[in-house]
């Protein structure tokens, strides 16, 4: 099994968003340096936060004063945290540690995100393009043998952790607008979700554990809206079929596939009762439906077929399929945000 | 409000019966009873043994000294019909793991793999026999409550920490006996006498244990008969069911009858006369009280047998006798909760796991005695903290109860809700309809009851915990070593010494209630 506390940390999350869409800024500002100095992860959505800070609360004529005080809690918090190894000289040290970019841009399961597609796309052309009389220079098992270290893509240009970093902010620029021009409570939650979204769509090495980061906020405004309902229903089964090839012995087996399928059972009879049945499109069952298939394959028929052959192509096929799901969510959001700021220019209020 | 569609009840009770399976499927990743503990193992090596016999030697020979089979090395002290079940669940893992059933070499046989197989025949069975059987009952004891009663209370009898915890953690098949005991009191509450019979004896045919039913079957069904019209109807309906119970025991028993000699060889391994008063600790009148009384110093054995068997009969008695005079569906739950009481409490040799025979009776009567239904798994599942934390299974131990804590208020809210909402009307359909005067008196009673229960359990949550902590920081005496043992199953005798007193008191009224009625009809 695996062990982490991740609850802990999605506690935090949880608060500092509670704290701050209610109005208790200062308090959620200091639950979310918290947050960063226990996972770094987090820091992914410190733009939304600043942004949201900046423009909500640090406004009008106290401006100055709360930004002072605001900053002030935040480089204490951090302080604390990092200081004994400040003062120890050890700092650099940290930072390797904590930005091991040795470690290439897939894990050595790869992450339900874009870049699954992208190097999926990348094998696909390295097997076809020979056959129409490219050379390509490609190791065997590349990128799929298991290992963590950093790979060469054979055909499609290499993205280095700066490129992944510049096309994560690319991707969070529309919500970071939106929220810039019209910065209201209600639109923080759905902003927090769509950040830590691009980051685990673009980011360099992302576990695949980073899915949960993005569905347990969303959790929280899923029965709102028949949209919200119907993307929190795809990505969580997305996700959450996308964490099943971690848990891998024989006696986890029954375990995870009850608890996915009862998660999903229970979240969409709730989702029913919340927002009125049938709130998912055609489209999108066929998908989930595929899921079935997809695990009767990776337990079963996968064996028959290949016996011990071939023994990433079922951990391949899973995250390519829940990537496909994942990367359709963050296509509907991104949408949403681009379109947004036409939609609410004339609604702004200057807050005291 | 109009009742849901018959397709959202399937689907809230599918969702149920998944989650009770998972809970099992996520006990059963903790450590089972004498996990690598040689020579002698545990529960697990004991069924695993079994299974090796079972599918290797004749039947004959199961229960036999022989060179193959060494009586001392966990011999069948069960019934045939286990060696049966052993027999279908080792032909199953002997063509997915036949070395963990091979004769003689498998001794001690543990891997994850032969693990993951034993764990899935505790499933099977479970999923084979208990959970339809809980389904039956269901049918019979909720059709006139609401989808939410009903999922409540589904949810209750599945996710029962102790049986949870000892079918799926230490490792034993209670379920399928329970199961049967659970189906036959189902079945005869709804009027299917015969089937009811057949379900107990194979009940009683998997494990003797179940003969603590025996006395609240034998006196319904009694009453049941001297209830009809005429002497001849009297007899033809004793006889009728005494063919069935003997042509189950027939069947079950077929292979061991062909000479008395393989008879009372069986019979010889299922009553345990050589052992002692007790064992370890369990919660039970002889246990809790020997430090006061040193029972085994001053009775020869010979007299303590017959002193717990006249004390056990006594404390069953009353129950009986109220189900012989109006026999009734509740009354039947509440004659098996009180006749497994009284032999748990005072019976020879008990068991602690003996406690999951009044749990199941009790379980089943969640909808009327919520409060009991909720609190009397606590103490028991506490009464058995001693052999869990030997099994490694504190951890599940712990998550068991929170989950239960979770759980078990939701009924007990529940049946407060329709009371206070002028009883009557929801009283369960297979009772019969009361007198105003008597029902009135008797839900007055039974509040009072169940208040008073509600207290003594709070206050003593308060001391549970502290032992347990206590556990854990203070090492006891040296002359006092099973100090915290002792503690944990006082506590719990505490407890289930008065649920019995107060179980008996509802028998009393729900008899007199019955008699009124018949009176009524009479008149």
């Amino acid at each position: 099994m695996v062990l982490d506390w991740h609850s802990c940390c999605a506690g935090i999350l949880l608060w500092s968003i509670l704290l701050i869409q209610h109005g208790q800024h200062i308090a959620g500002s200091i639950a979310f340096a918290v947050l960063v100095n226990m996972k770094h992860l987090y820091a992914c959505l410190a733009p939304v936060y600043v942004v949201f800070l900046l423009r909500h609360y640090c406004r009008g004529r106290q401006a100055v004063r709360r930004f002072v005080t605001l900053a002030g809690a935040v480089t204490s918090v951090c302080a604390l945290s990092f200081g004994p190894f400040i003062l120890t000289g050890q700092f650099s040290q940290i930072l390797q540690r904590l930005f091991p970019f040795g470690r290439g841009l897939c894990h050595a399961y790869w992450a339900a995100n874009f870049w699954a597609l992208y190097s999926f796309a990348d094998k696909a052309l390295a097997m076809l393009l020979p056959r129409v009389g490219f050379s390509v220079d490609a190791p065997a098992a590349y990128m799929t043998g298991g290992l963590v270290q950093v790979t060469q893509f054979a055909v499609l240009p290499s993205p280095s952790p700066s490129a992944t970093l510049l096309i994560v902010l690319l991707a969070m620029l529309p919500c970071l607008f939106s929220l810039w021009r019209n910065p209201k409570p209600e639109s923080f939650l759905p902003a927090v979700v769509y950040a830590s979204l691009c980051s685990f769509m673009f980011g360099y090495h992302v576990h695949e554990k980073a899915i949960l980061m993005v569905t347990i906020p969303m959790a929280m405004a899923a029965a709102v809206s028949r949209q919200d309902a119907r993307q929190y229903f795809v990505l969580s089964t997305a996700g959450h079929v996308a964490l099943m090839p971690l848990l891998f012995t024989e006696q986890e087996y029954p375990v995870k596939v009850l608890l996915v399928m009862l998660h999903a059972a229970c979240s969409y009879r709730l989702l029913c009762a919340a927002v009125g049945a049938d709130f998912l499109h055609t489209v999108e069952r066929i998908y989930l439906g595929g899921f079935v298939a997809l695990e009767a394959y990776c337990a079963g028929l996968h064996s028959i077929a290949f016996g011990l052959k071939l023994p990433f192509l079922p951990l391949l096929l899973v995250s390519v399929y829940s990537a496909l799901g994942v990367m359709q969510i963050w296509l509907c959001m991104a949408s949403h945000w681009l379109t947004m700021p036409s939609a609410n220019l004339t609604g702004h209020k200057k807050s005291s | 409000m109009g009742e849901p569609s018959g397709r959202a009840t399937l689907c809230g009770l599918t969702i149920i019966c998944a989650v009770a399976l998972l809970v099992r499927c996520m006990v059963a990743l903790h450590p089972y009873s004498g996990a690598g503990i040689s020579p002698m193992y545990g529960d697990y090596e004991a069924q695993r043994h079994w299974m090796e016999l079972s599918i290797h030697l004749p039947v004959t020979e199961w229960y036999a000294e022989g060179k193959s089979n060494n009586l001392t090395y966990w011999g069948l002290d069960y019934p045939p019909l286990s060696g049966y079940q052993s027999w279908l669940f080792g032909t199953a893992i002997h063509a997915l793991d036949p070395d963990a059933v091979a004769l003689h070499t498998s001794q001690g046989y543990e891997t994850q793999h032969s693990k993951f197989l034993m764990r899935l025949s505790v499933i099977a069975s479970d999923l084979l026999v208990f959970f339809p059987a809980v389904l039956l009952c269901l049918r019979v004891f909720g059709g006139s409550k609401t989808l939410q009663e009903r999922q409540w209370w589904l949810l209750m009898v599945l996710l029962q920490p102790a049986a949870v915890l000892i079918d799926h953690g230490h490792f034993q098949y209670n379920n399928i006996s329970l199961g049967f005991a659970a189906g036959a009191a189902g079945a005869i509450a709804a009027g299917h006498d015969c089937w009811g019979s057949v379900l107990f004896c194979l009940s009683l045919n998997h494990k003797q244990m179940s003969m603590y039913y025996a006395p609240a079957f034998f006196a319904h069904l009694l009453g049941k008969c001297l209830q009809r019209p005429t002497a001849l109807t009297k007899v033809g309906a004793i006889a009728k069911l005494g063919l069935v119970v003997v042509a189950t025991f027939a069947l079950c028993w077929a292979p061991f009858l062909s000479s008395p000699s393989s008879a009372l060889q069986v019979l010889q391994r299922l009553i345990p006369v050589k052992r002692g008063l007790y064992e370890d600790y369990v919660a039970n009148f002889w246990c809790v009280s020997s430090p006061v009384f040193k029972w085994r110093r001053v009775y020869s054995q010979q007299a303590l047998v017959k002193l717990c068997a006249g004390a056990s009969l006594a404390a069953a008695l009353p129950s009986m006798l109220y189900q012989m005079r109006a026999p009734s569906a509740k009354g039947l739950l509440l004659g098996m909760a009180n006749s497994s009481l009284a032999f748990f409490l005072f019976s020879y040799q008990v068991h602690e796991k003996s406690i999951l025979l009044p749990l199941l009776p009790v379980s089943l009567l969640a909808f009327e005695e919520s409060v009991v239904a909720a609190r009397l798994p606590v103490w028991a599942t506490i009464s058995m903290y001693p052999l869990l934390k030997k099994d490694g299974l504190s951890i599940a131990y712990l998550a068991s109860l929170i989950l239960w804590f979770a759980v078990a208020p939701g009924i007990v809210a529940k049946s407060n809700n329709t009371h206070a909402a002028g009883g009557s009307s929801n009283n369960i359909s297979t009772d019969d309809v009361g007198v105003e005067g008597g029902i009135q008196s008797s839900t007055q009673g039974k509040l009072l009851g169940q208040r008073c229960l509600h207290y003594v359990s709070i206050l003593s949550i308060l001391p549970a915990t502290c032992i347990h902590a206590a556990q854990f920081a203070v090492e006891p005496p040296a002359r006092y070593l099973h100090l915290y043992d002792a503690a944990f199953v006082t506590l719990a005798f505490v407890h289930i010494a008065a649920t019995f007193v107060y179980l008996n008191v509802r028998q009393h009224e729900v008899t007199r209630t019955a008699l009124a009625n018949l009176g009524d009809e009479a008149a």
